[in-house]
């Protein structure tokens, strides 16, 4: 092989290699463009899923706090009514109970009552959430009466219960 | 040129040979005159440094040519067939150079050099005879004129006609120049002094009467009787300024070897195409080589590290997605299988809701008491003085009708709301003037 052959071929070898380098070179520069979009999605989705997993933690969290409490029911929302506006006439509404699982059952209690002066009813919801196992109120319906501070109020309690 | 740090200039001058070594000594080219036995034999053969050698004056033309444009790379384009018109033979049995391009009015001007391409193989044949191979093979006028300037320096500015006359046993070269520029060479019988007036006198633009001043720069072989005979008389009837150089025989040999190691003045090789010195060819050779290695090794480089990056990213995703993979499984606490991405967190969300839908009484146990929320309202409608007509609240919802005292003056119980993280929107209605403004809160 003549050295002009030999240059030639060296110089053909340095072109193709470089052709091909750039070929690969927008292809590397392709897969990053693909993998930074890839990470970006990975990353939303990552978001999401530990979302979901502390919203599953706080749940669990809350079941085994329950779990850890004695046994018992929470006391009778009559006598905790009675105690904050004695006399009042109330509706006995609704009362069920629902299981939740195995152990635990969820009663539902609705108290209506007419014309009742909204603070005492307010100091009754406290009362009834504050007591061990508590009360929760989860829903509230107050209707103005022709009196001030007085209204038609309809209110749901839950209470999760050991069966 | 600047890895070279010795040169030699090979001159025949009558028929004997001077031979002058060019050195760089700090940056300074020092010359002395050699044998030509003392010259290497490789520097003989044109390897190495090498030796330079001229083309006599009487066996090549020179022309200055003037391009109608001022951009250079036009210009040069046409410059060929410019000085193909001033032949009288044809361009291509020719070799010749543009020792100096350069823009002057609009116009390129340009400065051939050349000469036939049978007399340049004939003179490197005499040379060959004499076991002489030059690297180079330089024009004697541009050698000459260049190597009078590095001597006897001028300026751009000095105006006036300088003569550099080479003598020699029946015919001497005259090169003539303005300033620092130059401007022919012509070779012309030695003593023939008219012949010499005629040409200063077209040079000086008049064609008629005495010859113009001149500065006047003697080599060569000075001390033949028709050199000497001519020295005389040209002093005798001119007007000027006479120089005779150090050591005027050997003056073409140091202009050569001094113009192999600085020929940054009208550098010219007519030793070109085929007739190319071998090593000439070889040095480009190899610089072509190493220029194809340095592309070869920038290309290999490209390819490994176009490889790398395309792996790395690869590599990175599949990371990510197997640790998302990971987390998505011990987060649903099932085998995910090939579920990936949206498809793997849609199971997750399944599997967890089922799981949400019995625990969620357990968490409702810890959420914020709605009592507070009841509380707050009362609290804000009643400092804002605003009728509640309507208020109902469950987890998640809430709605509140009423009126107001003033257009904003429920303002203050949306921003609670909002704060206590309810969504809701105010929908006000506009009331007569003394009315109260009627306004829902919902969600």
């Amino acid at each position: 092989m003549n050295a002009a052959r030999s240059t030639r071929l060296l110089w053909l070898a340095a072109i193709v290699l470089v052709v091909v380098g750039l070929v690969l070179g927008i292809q590397a520069e392709k897969a990053i463009r693909t993998t930074g979009q890839e990470l970006t999605k990975l990353s939303v989705l990552s978001e999401s899923l530990d979302r979901l997993a502390a919203t599953d933690r706080q749940y669990l969290s809350a079941r085994r706090e329950l779990d850890a409490l004695p046994p018992g029911r929470p006391p009778r929302l009559e006598v905790l009514l009675e105690r904050a506006l004695p006399g009042a006439a109330f509706d006995d509404g609704r009362e069920s109970v629902s299981r939740v699982s195995e152990e635990w059952g969820l009663r539902q209690r609705e108290v209506s009552l007419n014309r009742a002066p909204l603070e005492a009813v307010m100091a009754f919801a406290r009362e009834a959430e504050s007591c061990r196992p508590p009360w929760k109120l989860v829903s509230c319906i107050i209707r103005a009466t022709a009196v001030a501070g007085q209204g038609d109020v309809v209110l749901t309690f839950e209470s999760l219960e050991r069966r | 040129m600047s890895s070279v740090r010795t040169a030699y200039g090979i001159d025949d001058l009558d028929g004997s040979v001077i031979a002058v070594r060019a050195e760089l000594v700090r940056g300074r080219v020092v010359t002395s005159r050699i044998d030509l036995g003392s010259i290497p034999p490789a520097a003989l053969a044109g390897t190495g440094g090498g030796c330079r050698a001229a083309m006599p004056v009487r066996q090549s033309f020179s022309h200055e040519l003037q391009a109608p444009f001022a951009r250079r790379a036009r210009a040069i384009r046409v410059l060929p067939t410019l000085l193909d018109l001033e032949l009288p033979f044809a361009l291509d049995d020719c070799v010749y150079a543009f020792a100096e391009i350069r823009p002057a009015a609009g116009t390129t001007r340009a400065l051939a050099v050349g000469s036939r391409t049978t007399a340049i193989v004939q003179r490197l044949e005499d040379l060959a005879a004499r076991e002489i191979n030059p690297l180079t093979l330089d024009h004697e006028g541009l050698a000459l004129w260049a190597g009078s300037l590095r001597e006897l320096p001028r300026g751009e500015s000095e105006h006036g006609l300088r003569v550099m006359v080479r003598c020699g046993a029946g015919r001497s070269t005259v090169v003539v120049g303005s300033g620092a520029r130059f401007r022919g060479a012509h070779s012309v019988r030695t003593g023939d002094v008219a012949q010499v007036g005629r040409l200063l006198r077209a040079y000086a633009g008049d064609g008629a009467g005495d010859a113009p001043p001149c500065e006047w720069v003697w080599a060569g072989n000075l001390e033949i009787p028709e050199a000497i005979a001519m020295q005389e008389s040209l002093a005798a009837g001119q007007v000027g300024t006479r120089a005779t150089l150090d050591d005027p025989a050997a003056f073409l040999a140091r202009c050569l070897a001094s113009r192999a190691l600085q020929s940054r003045m009208l550098p010219c090789d007519l030793r070109s195409g085929r007739l190319t010195h071998p090593s000439v060819i070889t040095r480009e050779r190899r610089r072509l080589n190493a220029a194809a290695a340095l592309f070869l090794a920038g290309g290999i480089l490209l390819c490994g590290g176009s490889l790398l990056a395309t792996g790395l990213a690869r590599e990175q995703a599949r990371v990510a997605e197997n640790a998302f993979q990971a987390r998505a499984q011990d987060v649903a606490g099932i085998d995910l299988g090939a579920a990936r991405r949206e498809y793997a967190l849609s199971i997750v969300e399944a599997q967890l809701a089922e799981r949400a839908d019995a625990l969620r009484p357990f968490a409702d146990v810890f959420s914020p008491s709605l009592t507070e929320v009841l509380l707050s309202v009362l609290s804000i409608g009643k400092s804002e003085s605003l009728q509640l007509q309507l208020l109902s609240v469950n987890r998640g919802e809430i709605m509140i009708q009423g009126v107001a005292g003033e257009w904003r003056g429920c303002d203050g119980l949306v921003d609670s709301l909002r704060e206590a993280g309810y969504p809701v929107v105010l929908d006000r209605r506009d009331a007569l003037e003394g009315e109260r403004i009627p306004f829902t809160i919902r969600q």
